[in-house]
């Protein structure tokens, strides 16, 4: 632990590749995961706050690069009111589609009004919120541009027949990496529209493989189980359909995912750093499939572990390229926004982080 | 003491410098190069303590410095009791296996009582007004989409609607209930909608064929209504989704979907306490109204039957667990069960079947009656086939072939206890029978159908507690089962 001292405070080499890393370890991360899980409970989910809080200075604090690592500085009290907000809102959402089956066009509407808030309300605070050697990050998108990524553009999917989606996805990640700030320095983002059709074009492919497969498997196993046996139980055959579909849209949600990261963070540049990740699809397939089977074998004792393998395979894919020396970023002076929109996206599991 | 290093992060850029840092008499001295600046403890803000992660100072001037040495800065600036019981409590073994148990009964706890009580409460709260229209809206999208009118006849219709105006005008809610005749493309079922709307198939009307055995699944409905089960599914169901995401802790990702398939066994669990709840219900209002809850148990192994679910084995083990409804021999037992204090149905049943066929009458009281018939047989051989009805209820048919010559010559007694009609055995004619019938020597109510259809008897029999199920198809000429040309009646002519 003693190079971070040197790295940090000199001036690092010229044409550095710079990788991160993450020091985070199972066993230490699961203590401090059940005791808060079980603070939460004991609570009333109140804790969860403070729970979410220390989760995130974990996996910040845990994620090295250049001798340092990132630090999360978000407080737990503007996280509880953004819970509570986000618990209401979803209350309301699910009660409202469920009770009132004739206003769920009207419901749905409302949902998706507010959703360009919550997703540009989450990028400022996470933004905000992160920080590295003593500079915290920024995002400076308006809410006008919000709406426009998050709501107008979508409008443009359907009459397409879905054909706009990718110039959609790239309008989005355009907003997101264009305009978050680390301190006073830009990001920029280069990536073009062809790359995200390219993308896209190759995941339709992998999709239809994938559900070629999944439904020759599903024959398959149902001629098996009318074969060997006979006395099949009927829940049975409704529930074995849709973990199956998982296994098998798996490969092409991963070459999506692993593809879209890649080119989001290689067409970034921070001043004149630039990145380079290389996950590749094959390695998220193996890791999201063992954690998924852990995590259902261990009824969920085994969560913490499955996201630190996670984070450490991220983190070790993706490097820093200094073309000269690590220059000094600046801070800059800003207001803190409130932490609502951030906990609507973490409840709607929509993640939107860089 | 021997100064600690840290990174002093001061001119609002990344470039940190190392310094030493001392506390010396409340003052934190920093020493930065030849310069030494002392800044007094109280006046700093540190982040708390969590696993071994370097700690942020933050000097008054908002300068920051960042320190590996966690014990150094909770000298510095103690952590308030709160913090460190945390860090205590995520370092000691056994609170992390306390959480583990807090954990588990908690997620016991709040699945199998806080959520359905708070359900339960909430649908309470809900005026019934709003229920009543949820109610008709549901109804009219059925209707749209799969019901279609009931096919019954009128007067059958309104015999119907008549005895469950009788049925439940008598209770202080009855007016709230309504009886909808639909028919629903030959699906046996009845259900019940929020705020009384009771749905009846012409299906399920035919099959049950008994009233009291209707009264007794359009009890177990008002059941439903009346603890307003739907809406507490669809709250449950809700908030089940909501308490496994919080504790998933991030809903996202495969693993969020994983965890979130849990929810379906638990849907299962809930519906079979809810339908438990429903079937209790409905043996309380049968032996209010003086009906006996074994038709509720009746009316289960007819549908049962129906459906081949006596097929199989019960379910046990995860099976049991994901089912919707109980076990049906468990819901028969648990209404036999009820019917304890009440006379067998199976007296009331075999009544019936002498009432319901036109002649010979027998005496109800004692139930005991022959019916019979015969049919020429090759050359000179008769058959002369009778159905016996027993005193104690149990009905056996028996063929006695005769020869003219000898009148008797001999009698064979058919297995088990037979229920037929003396209208049942015309060739080239289609008959159905189908009854219940008491089986004295096993005390068990079994459900006999047989099916008539151009000299082939299609035999069912199915105990009513579900289990046994038998099929035979009997070829009558192979088993040597002569069919009348004639009912009896044109014989004695």
């Amino acid at each position: 632990m003693a190079d971070h001292n040197t790295a940090n405070a000199g001036a690092p080499p010229v044409d550095d590749v710079l990788a991160f890393e993450f020091r985070g370890r199972a066993g230490e991360y699961f203590r401090i995961w059940i005791v808060n899980l079980a603070l939460s409970i004991l609570t009333l989910g109140i804790f969860s706050a403070w729970a979410k809080v220390r989760r995130e200075r974990y996996f910040h604090g845990n994620t090295w690069v250049a001798g340092a690592p990132f630090q999360y500085l978000g407080e737990p009290l503007p996280i509880l009111a953004g819970r509570v907000v986000a618990v209401i809102l979803l209350a309301a959402f699910l009660l409202a589609g469920q009770l009132l089956p004739f206003a769920q066009g009207v419901v749905m509407a409302i949902g998706l009004f507010v959703l360009p808030w919550i997703v540009v309300g989450a990028l400022r605070f996470r933004a905000r919120n992160a920080a590295w050697s003593g500079v915290a990050f920024r995002f400076d998108g308006s809410m006008q541009e919000g709406y426009l990524n998050y709501l107008i553009r979508y409008l443009l999917v359907a009459p397409s027949l879905g054909l706009a989606y990718p110039y959609v996805r790239h309008c989005q990640r355009a907003y997101i990496n264009g305009e978050h700030r680390f301190g006073t320095t830009r990001f920029t983002f280069g990536g073009s529209v062809a790359a995200f059709y390219r993308i896209y074009g190759f995941a339709v492919l992998a999709l239809v493989c994938c559900l070629a497969g999944f439904v020759a498997a599903l024959i398959a196993l149902m001629f098996l189980a009318n074969v060997f046996l006979p006395a099949f139980p009927p829940s049975f055959a409704e529930y074995a359909p849709l973990p199956l579909l998982y296994v098998a849209l798996l490969p092409a949600w991963c070459f999506l995912t692993s593809r879209l990261t890649n080119l989001s963070f290689n067409a970034t540049r921070l001043g004149d750093l630039r990145f380079r990740s290389t996950v590749r699809a094959i390695d998220l397939v193996w890791l999201y499939a063992t954690n998924a089977l852990a995590i259902v074998g261990s009824l969920g004792l085994l969560v913490p572990w499955a996201r630190i393998r996670l984070a450490r395979y991220r983190a070790a894919r993706l490097q820093v390229l200094a073309p000269g020396s690590l220059v000094a970023f600046h801070a800059g002076p800003g207001e803190r926004p409130g932490a609502a929109g951030d906990e609507v996206a973490g409840f709607f599991s929509l993640d939107l982080s860089l | 003491m021997s100064p600690v290093s840290a990174l002093l992060f001061d001119d609002g850029t990344t470039t940190g410098r190392t310094v030493l840092l001392r506390f010396v008499d409340g003052d934190l001295s920093i020493e930065d190069g030849a310069d030494v600046r002392t800044v007094p403890a109280d006046q700093l803000r540190v982040t708390s303590r969590l696993a071994g992660l370097r700690r942020i100072v933050w000097l008054p001037d908002d300068a920051q410095l960042h320190c590996d040495d966690g014990a150094f800065v909770d000298r510095l600036r103690p952590q308030s009791a709160f913090e460190a019981l945390l860090d205590r409590l995520e370092r000691h073994p056994a609170a992390v296996a306390g959480a583990v148990v807090t954990i588990v009964a908690a997620a016991a706890v709040l699945l199998f009582q806080a959520l359905p009580l708070a359900a339960e409460r909430i649908a309470r709260a809900i005026p019934q007004a709003a229920e009543t229209r949820l109610g008709e809206h549901v109804l009219a999208v059925l209707d749209e989409a799969w019901l279609a009118r009931s096919a019954l006849p009128r007067d059958e219709r309104i015999r119907l609607n008549r005895l469950f105006r009788e049925f439940v005008d008598t209770a202080p809610d009855g007016a709230a209930y309504s009886l909808h005749l639909r028919s629903a493309g030959g699906l046996a079922n009845a259900f019940a909608l929020p705020g009384g709307r009771i749905v009846l198939t012409d299906a399920l009307v035919g099959k049950l064929e008994h009233d009291e055995a209707l009264l007794a699944v359009l009890a177990h409905e008002i059941g439903h209504v009346r603890e307003r089960h739907l809406l507490r599914s669809v709250l449950q169901n809700s908030a089940i989704l909501l308490v496994v995401g919080m504790l998933a802790g991030d809903p996202s990702g495969a693993s969020g979907m994983l965890l979130a398939a849990p929810v379906f066994l638990l849907n299962g669990h809930y519906s079979r306490a809810f339908e438990q709840e429903a079937d209790a219900h409905a043996h309380q209002v049968l032996a209010q109204r003086n009906l006996s809850p074994a038709w509720f148990g009746y009316a289960i192994g007819r549908l049962a039957a129906q459906e081949g679910r006596g097929r199989s084995a019960p379910p046990d083990g995860l099976q049991a667990y994901l089912a919707s409804h109980p076990a049906d021999a468990d819901r028969m037992a648990a209404a036999f069960q009820a019917a304890q204090d009440f006379p067998p149905i199976e007296r009331a049943l075999a009544e019936r079947l002498g009432a319901g066929r036109d002649a010979p009458r027998w005496p109800a009281a004692d139930l005991v009656g022959c019916w019979s018939g015969w049919e020429p047989m090759e050359a000179e051989w008769s058959r002369f086939w009778t159905v016996e009805f027993d005193a104690d209820g149990s009905l056996q048919l028996r063929f006695d072939h005769v020869d003219p010559n000898d009148r008797l010559a001999y009698s064979d007694l058919e297995s088990g206890s037979w229920a037929l009609g003396a209208d049942m055995l015309v060739a080239r004619s289609r008959m159905v029978f189908d009854e219940a019938v008491v089986e004295p020597a096993y005390d068990r109510l079994h459900a006999y159908r047989i099916e008539h259809l151009d000299r082939q008897l299609m035999l069912y029999i199915q105990s009513v507690t579900g289990v046994e199920y038998l099929s035979e198809r009997i070829d009558c000429e192979l088993a040597g089962i002569g069919i009348a040309e004639r009912t009896h009646r044109d014989a004695e002519e």
